[in-house]
């Protein structure tokens, strides 16, 4: 129990993380022209240690404690259904936006600003799901956790 | 900073782009069915299952997911800008279909 409320504690601030990571390859591929390897690696990092450590707790929460959120606060309980549904797309869209940004010099030169705008705007999908994950994670944290 | 980087790579890079906007367009969709299909048990009172839905749709999603990879690398070999646009324009839309998805379709 102990271990899984660490793992929560440490999933919910890597979360919050994650956001603060993904808004800055948001801004910056604003610019097509702009390359920024190391901030979108960093926040594909962070996403998917959040994103496995979430899956990791995921069976113990629904086991302990989604029938009595659920009793007792359906509402947040379907809060947290949205998080993990928008949290599925936050891994997809930003791995999306870092594979279309470090693959850019792989097409011809044409090509580049066509990819970037592909890696721009799935980083800014990505952020914006993010954001929503966060929020509604610690709404449901802040009622009930391990 | 320009790093080299063979252009073979860039039809590698469609089909992940392609594999990765599958999955979420997959899980979403088998969600809605889901929710359409009618009312489901209630999380309160249910006996928990060893079956986890979550778990279950990401697998459904990679298994489509890897049927489009093979599709994707062709199309992208083919037209790199036709493949590059069609993807541009899909991110939007399952963009939107995540979106919706997940707030109005839990």
């Amino acid at each position: 129990m102990v271990a899984l409320r660490v793992i929560e504690r440490i999933h919910g601030h890597l979360g919050w993380l994650a956001v603060a990571a993904l808004l800055h390859p948001a801004i910056l591929l604003a610019n097509p022209r702009r390359r920024a390897r190391l901030a979108v690696a960093l926040a594909a990092g962070v996403v998917v240690v959040t994103a496995g450590l979430g899956v990791s707790v995921y069976p113990d929460y629904r086991t302990q404690l989604k029938p009595s959120i659920f009793a007792t606060a359906p509402s947040l309980g379907w809060l947290f259904e949205r998080k993990e549904h928008l949290a599925v797309g936050v891994v997809a869209f930003t791995l999306l936006g870092c594979v279309a940004h470090l693959a850019l010099e792989a097409f011809e030169p044409g090509l580049r600003p066509h990819a970037a705008r592909l890696a721009h705007r799935a980083f800014v999908v990505a952020f914006v799901l993010a954001a929503a994950v966060a929020v509604f994670g610690t709404a449901v944290a802040s009622y009930k956790s391990f | 900073m320009s790093t080299r980087m063979s252009p073979s790579l860039a039809p590698l890079a469609l089909t992940a782009v392609a594999v990765l906007l599958t999955i979420p367009l997959v899980y979403g969709a088998l969600r809605v069915w889901d929710v359409m299909s009618g009312p489901g048990v209630n999380p309160a009172t249910a006996p928990v299952s060893i079956h986890v839905a979550m778990f279950w749709r990401l697998s459904v999603a990679g298994y489509a997911a890897g049927m489009v990879a093979p599709l994707a690398y062709l199309a992208a070999r083919r037209s790199l800008r036709r493949t590059l646009d069609v993807l541009s324009a899909l991110t939007v839309a399952v963009a939107v279909l995540v979106l919706v998805q997940g707030t109005l379709l839990p």
